[in-house]
């Protein structure tokens, strides 16, 4: 999906808010109830699916009703889905009455920063402690799956950049983005596990 | 949060990590920021959809919905039996999606499907050709006549569904207006 093709108003042509945030809602509509249904299952992860399927239904409603209601705020020019989002957003957090733990950096990764890791593993040695580490790397790297040690290998031991990368494997920047995303996540994951070892 | 001089790489990993945290604080002030960046907004909502397609079953996240739906209605031994109203283009558009009636047309027809899922137009009670001709005069709406034929015939069948509802319903008022007089 393109900028322009979130925007729906003509730039020529002045708009009526409500008029281009009506048009923007049903032409985005499918769009926008799989993004509330992603962020909700993210936001409520012990749902059953039922009880998903309401609170889907309730805040897509609820964020239509909102964002009808501020659309004099709205500018036409620009896109309407992150207008859209930004309220379903805040109308899901409005619904969380337990607390919510966000998982911090230091939560999950122990505060490893696996970029210069990674990026550290593709120089050549030069002895001492670091060469050792790049070689845990290189040798953590061979024990995911291959998709993951392709992309990351791409990545950082290729140095290739991201539009080289998506074009290579015929994906979108966004779809790049997540699967580097994940691929890191697999490489933390193995790297924690190989470390916790005995 | 405000810092506004993020590169797109901190943007993303920001989005990746609070969409997977359900972290939705993050998630509303990146959206706005995506507001005012729209090549920001195309990166968010391909992200979106990749993210999406992680979780969902093959045939999209609806079709989850639909199957529980059924299997409750199935299960139900008493049916619930809710006031119907009016068969609207959004209940036709809704029908097709779920009854997978849209398969082999072409995307512009899907697409008009999707605008129609929030048009709240009645359908007309008759539904002949020229009925529902007229109606899609005043709706400015263009399909393939494919479409349309698909789109009758959901709506027939949806109406008659409602007489049914109706009639039901009906029949248990009269018969709890008899039980309470008998008493």
């Amino acid at each position: 999906m393109t900028a322009t093709s979130l925007r729906l108003h003509d730039p020529g042509v002045p708009a009526d808010p409500a008029a281009a945030l009506r048009a923007a809602m049903q032409k985005e509509y499918s769009t926008f109830e799989r993004g509330v249904y992603l962020q909700a299952r993210r936001a409520f992860p012990g749902l059953h699916v039922r009880e998903l399927a309401s609170v889907v239904e309730e805040t897509v409603s609820e964020t239509v009703h909102r964002a009808l209601r501020a659309a004099l705020k709205y500018d036409p020019d620009r896109p309407a889905l992150p207008w859209l989002f930004s309220f379903a957003a805040n109308v899901l957090l409005e619904r969380r009455t337990a607390p919510h733990r966000k998982k911090t950096a230091a939560q999950t990764d122990l505060g490893l920063d696996f970029d210069s890791m990674l990026a550290s593993a593709s120089r050549e040695s030069d002895g001492g402690e670091s060469a050792e580490e790049r070689q845990r790397v290189r040798a953590v790297l061979q024990l995911l799956p291959e998709e993951s040690r392709q992309l990351l290998e791409m990545k950082y031991f290729d140095q290739l950049d991201n539009a080289a990368m998506a074009t290579r494997l015929q994906i979108s920047d966004g779809a790049l983005r997540v699967r580097v995303h994940r691929a890191k996540e697999k490489f933390r994951d193995v790297w924690l596990a190989a470390r916790a070892a005995p | 949060m405000n810092d506004r001089s993020l590169t797109i790489d901190q943007y993303s990993d920001r989005f990746m990590k609070a969409l997977d945290a359900g972290d939705l604080q993050s998630l509303a002030w990146l959206w706005d920021e995506a507001y005012q960046q729209p090549e920001l907004a195309a990166l968010f909502v391909d992200m979106m959809n990749e993210a999406a397609r992680e979780i969902e079953p093959e045939d999209g996240w609806r079709s989850e919905i639909d199957k529980v739906q059924l299997l409750i209605a199935q299960h139900l031994s008493t049916p619930i039996v809710e006031e119907p109203g009016p068969v609207t283009a959004a209940d036709v558009a809704a029908r097709l999606q779920a009854d997978r009636m849209l398969s082999g047309l072409p995307d512009d027809d899907v697409q008009t499907n999707t605008r129609l899922l929030v048009d709240a137009t009645p359908v007309p009670e008759h539904l002949g050709a020229p009925q529902l001709e007229r109606w899609l005069t005043g709706l400015n709406i263009s399909a393939s006549p494919r479409y349309w034929k698909q789109f009758r015939k959901a709506a027939v069948l949806l109406q008659m569904s409602r007489c049914q509802q109706g009639a039901k319903l009906q029949a248990a008022r009269r018969a709890v207006k008899k039980d309470e007089r008998s008493k």
